[in-house]
């Protein structure tokens, strides 16, 4: 089996760049001034020119959805090897006004640390409907990626035209979604046919016509979640020709009713086929596993990840999968409510799977927060996977009775001693990491293509955070972008092996994942400061075939396409 | 006390009244174990003549004869029998040195220890009675009334079954043979014994002090009947009703309590204490209108009786009516502002709607008016824990199980405080915490939380045999507890067991929905708490 990788050094090739690495070199060196070194991430929203803010519809009527918005995506719509950020916006409620039009972001990275925003050009900037979260994907598998947005009362696919524009395709391709509020949507071939499936979370059933009134001590505000019915989740299969069919009910899925909010496509049981875990919101977590024939069995009793110890289904918002212990296996991190403690759940290889949340110190160092988007991700590229989670409270009244939770909340870097246990990085992180947010989405990437993971989070009614990460770049790292060509382009599902002298490491190419955001779909692996002189790795392509590559010389990224 | 607390805390213990029976001058056959035997050597001038002057004559014939047993024998059965027994019983120790051998002398003795509540003593002299006439059916039936009192139950029946014929005669014997089989968990054998106070010529009393009795052991539906079989002959009717309501309220048929109390009720027997027991009966079926009108007559009947008030915010609370109780709650704090009761009530309404600046200075003020006051105590800890002060409420916890070391719900909120520390325990923590289980569940082992938490720890130590036995003992006990069936869920699947590991997620399921369904419309986000 052959296979191609890139050989230029510091650079990603999707088209030919000569010299785009000279170019990209140079380009950094006016915004250095603007990084702060001496802290893990500076947050560099300003030098990048990002002023879009997120409008929520804030109304005295207090709809969930005013508090529930945020989704952001690194995504590379214009394929020059930049990852660009997109950004969804809220919307109006019938009390809720915006002085101007709520527009969309779509930040097309101008490779020197600079973003400039084309959502109009691009044909992305407006929503007939209030929107909450994307999801970046290659559909049609053209080589340009494509946005599902989700939102109330529908949501919408933007098919990327590939030469900077987008169309609305969303009812040609059936993926409307009407009368719903989806949260989620995550792109994953669940049939492997080389096509990438949609799974979309919907959260509960919302009538703007009829606030629902909740006060604490005398104050309106927002309700307990439960008060809200939820919703089943609807699976749509890409039919190969640009449409899709709902099958959500011959898949099952239809029958799993309840408040989803965050999930993440990943192969859970390592037979190859693409498994979810759903977090749910005061509803039990779905651990929904592929039988192989279009539909889905949920193992969450099995595995004991739907309820805690007491019973308690968690506010499950948003979810992430990794191989947090280096056992070869997925953990998954899913965040929750103030007292809840965010989780932890690590696969041994077979149920049930082990509640890590206070063994690995997430329950004391999440005690306070309501946790929305999380990444597992290796920001210091020491080969742990570490963890970012943004938090933000909605009842703007908490504090009258609380003394340690706030309502703005911060955005948690949490570093993985290798045995996963997290530590609170927060007196080196940034100052980013020192102030309260209302935080919502996250997403990680890395925007410059220094090997260094970023990160950008969004908040409610604010400007959002890209933050440039200082650090990872200074430890030997390599990284990877898999194009399929049988399976999905994107090769989401695939699962890479790394070996460096006596260490293996495991990462997967997941779908989804954090809460309503989209990540730089390439693999980063870090490996510490003991440089070697290359690595070997293996590739389970979605489609199940293996690929193994040997030799591979850290320092850059490499192209691997899967053989035809 | 409050209702809620006669109800929900240890039962009090039942007045055990002994009659005391006298023969008429002639040895009875059955005499009342707590009225003095009578001695077949009696002084000359013996039973019917005056016991003052036969008093006077015998301790004249003891300052001439002091050696004398028969005696002092004599005298210490006439003061005995004048329930002087604490100048009985040197007497009759003396007699008894000079001559150990007298199985009669003895008998009195160990009554007269008995009825001074020196159980050990009464023992003893028992004892050595049945070592040289192991058929003394008296001593049987007396000594089976001091085991029952040392609370050696099984011994107690056992002694009270053997001489069933002088049981039956007494209604303090017939009483104490059934306290014995209901601490051995025989109920059958206990119903059957209280059946014979029904028609017993002791009368409607003893019936009724069945029925307490009954009360006492949760046996509800037996102190029913009881209490039925004698509500027209018995003299008290307004305390008759009042109890048989009781016990129709204990045993969960609120609707029957209801009727009852509305009859007594109706033929005048409207107490204050009737009228709150009625509207508890309405706040179980939530009938909150009724109750408040009902909980109004009780307070317009004795309005110094602050239990009202408090019952009354507890039950509005308890249905989530905050609004109702906050004001009940304040209106109790002005009527009653030295009321520790009062201010902990108030707190605890406060709690529940989570205004935890108020419920801690609630909770504060109820402590400084009575340090002594578990729901105080209690109260403030847990408020303290809400708002995340884990050194205070750990300190106010660990007060309060010094204070209260016999309050197994006191002690189980404890262990869960320390269960939802966030941080890892250490094993000397973990044992702690089973400690604090464990005695919870010997002091009131009807705390379903208690076993479901022994179960849950037993669990993650992979001691599946005995996480089953408390889940399953929990889940017995509150049938609608869904996380017992959940941990017995994942207990059955681990073990293998999974027929019985799907029935019981099956049943958790279907009671996670209802409790949805059941779930607060107009609760605000994050106001949940621990």
């Amino acid at each position: 089996m052959k296979f191609l990788s890139s050989h230029r050094n510091r650079s990603f090739v999707v088209k030919e760049q000569v010299g785009v690495c000279l170019v990209f070199l140079l380009c950094l060196l006016p915004v250095a001034a603007a990084i702060n070194s001496g802290e893990i991430f500076t947050d560099v929203t300003d030098a990048a020119g990002i002023t879009w803010k997120q409008f929520s519809g804030e109304s005295p009527d207090r709809f969930m959805i005013e508090a529930a918005s945020g989704g952001v995506a690194f995504v590379d719509y214009d394929g020059d090897g930049l990852l660009d950020i997109f950004l969804v916006n809220g919307g109006e409620t019938p009390k809720g006004k915006s002085p101007g039009p709520v527009r969309n972001a779509l930040y097309h990275n101008l490779g020197n640390g600079k973003f400039e925003d084309v959502a109009e050009k691009a044909g992305v900037d407006h929503l007939a409907f209030y929107g909450m979260g994307v999801a970046a994907g290659d559909y049609d598998n053209d080589g340009h990626a494509d946005l599902y947005i989700t939102g109330t009362p529908r949501a919408a696919l933007f098919h990327n035209n590939g030469d900077g524009t987008f169309t609305d395709v969303t009812e040609k391709a059936g993926l409307k979604n009407e009368g719903r509020w989806s949260a989620c949507a995550v792109w994953f071939d669940y049939d492997r046919d080389g096509y990438l499936d949609l799974l979309v979370c919907n959260y509960t059933q919302i009538d703007l016509n009829n606030p629902r009134v909740c006060e604490f001590n005398g104050v309106r505000t927002y309700c307990d979640q439960k008060v809200y019915a939820g919703m089943p989740l609807t699976l749509y299969h890409n039919n190969g020709n640009g449409t899709f069919t709902d099958v959500s009910h011959s898949s099952g899925v239809d029958k799993f009713v309840g408040r989803a909010l965050g999930a993440v496509a990943i192969d859970v049981d390592d037979d190859g086929w693409p498994d979810l875990f759903v977090a749910r919101d005061a509803s039990p977590n779905l651990l929904l596993i592929n039988k192989h024939n279009g539909t889905f069995v949920d193992r969450g009793d099995e595995a004991e990840i739907s309820f805690d110890e007491n019973g308690v289904a968690k506010a499950g918002m948003g979810v992430d999968a990794g191989d947090v212990l280096g056992n070869g296996h997925p953990g998954f991190v899913v965040t929750n409510f103030n007292d809840e403690f965010h989780s932890l759940f690590i696969s041994q290889g077979k149920y049930p799977f082990e509640d890590w949340t206070t063994r690995s110190h997430l329950a004391s160092l999440t005690k306070s927060y309501v946790g929305w988007g999380t990444h597992l991700f290796d920001y210091d590229n020491d080969g742990n996977l570490d963890l970012a989670i943004i938090n933000g409270h909605l009842n703007q009244v908490i504090e009258m009775s609380r003394g340690d939770v706030k309502y703005k909340q911060p955005l948690l870097l949490l570093r993985n001693n290798g045995q996963g246990v997290f530590e609170n990085m927060v007196a080196s992180a940034g100052e980013a990491f020192q102030k309260g947010y209302s935080g919502r989405g996250l997403a990680v990437g890395d925007y410059d293509n220094d090997g260094a993971t970023d990160l950008i989070f969004t908040s409610l009614n604010s400007r959002p955070a890209l933050l440039h990460n200082n650090l990872g770049a200074k430890n030997s790292w390599i990284g990877f972008q898999l194009v399929g060509t049988r399976s999905n382009r994107d090769a989401i599902g695939s699962r890479l092996t790394l070996r460096a002298g006596n260490r293996k490491l495991v990462r997967w190419i997941t779908g989804g994942s954090s809460y309503l955001s989209s990540h730089d779909k390439r693999v980063v692996f870090g490996l510490g400061k003991l440089a070697p002189e290359s690595v070997d790795l293996q590739i389970v392509w979605p489609n199940g075939e293996t690929q193994n590559l040997s030799g591979l010389k850290p320092g850059s990224y490499h192209l691997i396409r899967e053989s035809p | 006390m409050s209702l809620r607390t006669k109800l929900t805390r240890i039962a009090m213990p039942l007045p055990v009244v002994f009659g005391f029976l006298t023969s008429s001058g002639v040895a009875s056959a059955f005499p009342s174990p707590r009225s003095p035997l009578p001695s077949q050597r009696t002084f000359p001038d013996s039973q019917g003549a005056d016991p003052a002057k036969h008093e006077a004559e015998l301790r004249e014939a003891i300052r001439h004869a002091p050696a004398n047993a028969a005696y002092l024998a004599q005298l210490g059965s006439l003061l005995a029998k004048q329930n002087k027994q604490t100048e009985a019983v040197p007497y009759l120790e003396r007699a008894l040195k000079l001559t150990p051998g007298d199985v009669e002398t003895r008998r009195t003795l160990a009554t007269s220890y008995w009825q001074l509540g020196k159980l050990a003593e009464a023992r003893k002299n028992l004892e050595i009675v049945l070592k040289t006439h192991p058929d003394d059916t008296l001593a049987m039936l007396l000594l089976g009334m001091v085991s029952e009192d040392l609370g050696d139950h099984q011994r107690a029946a056992g002694l009270l079954a053997g001489v069933i014929p002088l049981v039956r005669q007494r209604p303090e014997t017939i009483d104490s043979l059934a306290r014995a089989y209901y601490h051995l968990g025989q109920t059958d054998k206990a119903r059957n014994t209280l059946q014979m106070l029904v028609g017993h010529r002791a009368g409607p009393e003893a019936v009724f002090r069945g029925g307490r009795i009954a009360v006492e052991f949760k046996d509800y539906d037996t102190a029913e009947k009881m209490f039925l079989a004698i509500q027209s002959t018995y003299p008290d009717a307004a305390t008759l009703n009042y109890n048989l309501a009781l016990a129709q309220f204990s045993a969960k048929r609120y609707a029957d309590c209801e009727k009852t109390l509305l009859a007594s009720i109706g033929y005048g027997h409207g107490t204050a204490e009737a009228y709150a027991l009625l509207g508890w009966a309405y706040q179980k079926q939530d009938h909150l209108p009724e109750m408040l009108k009902a909980f109004e007559k009780a307070v317009n009947m004795d309005p110094a009786n602050q239990t009202y008030f408090i019952d009354l915010g507890d039950g509005l609370a308890e249905k989530k009516n905050y609004a109702t109780a906050i004001e009940v709650a304040k209106e109790a704090a002005k009527r009653f502002p030295s009321s520790s009761g009062v201010y902990s009530m108030k707190g605890s309404v406060e709690l529940k709607m989570y205004l935890l600046t108020e419920a801690l200075k609630s909770y504060s003020k109820a402590v400084e008016l009575d340090p002594n006051n578990p729901r105080a105590v209690l109260g403030l800890a847990l408020t303290q824990w809400n708002m995340d002060r884990s050194d205070d409420a750990a300190k106010a916890f660990e007060e309060g199980v010094r204070k209260f070391p016999r309050d197994g719900f006191f002690l189980l909120k404890y262990a869960l405080f320390l269960l939802n520390a966030p941080g890892e325990r250490d094993a000397q923590q973990v044992a702690r915490i089973k400690n604090l289980l464990k005695k919870s569940e010997e002091l009131d082992d009807s705390m379903a939380e208690t076993h479901f938490q022994l179960g849950n720890l037993a669990m993650q130590e992979n001691k599946y045999d005995e996480a089953l036995k408390e889940l399953q003992i929990a889940a017995k006990l509150e049938p609608d507890l869904s996380k017992a069936h959940l941990a017995l869920a994942r207990v059955y699947r681990r073990v293998g067991r999974t027929e019985e590991a799907e029935k019981e997620t099956e049943l958790h399921r279907k009671l996670k929905a209802s409790e949805e369904q059941n779930a607060d419309v107009n609760a605000a986000i994050g106001t949940r708490h621990p």
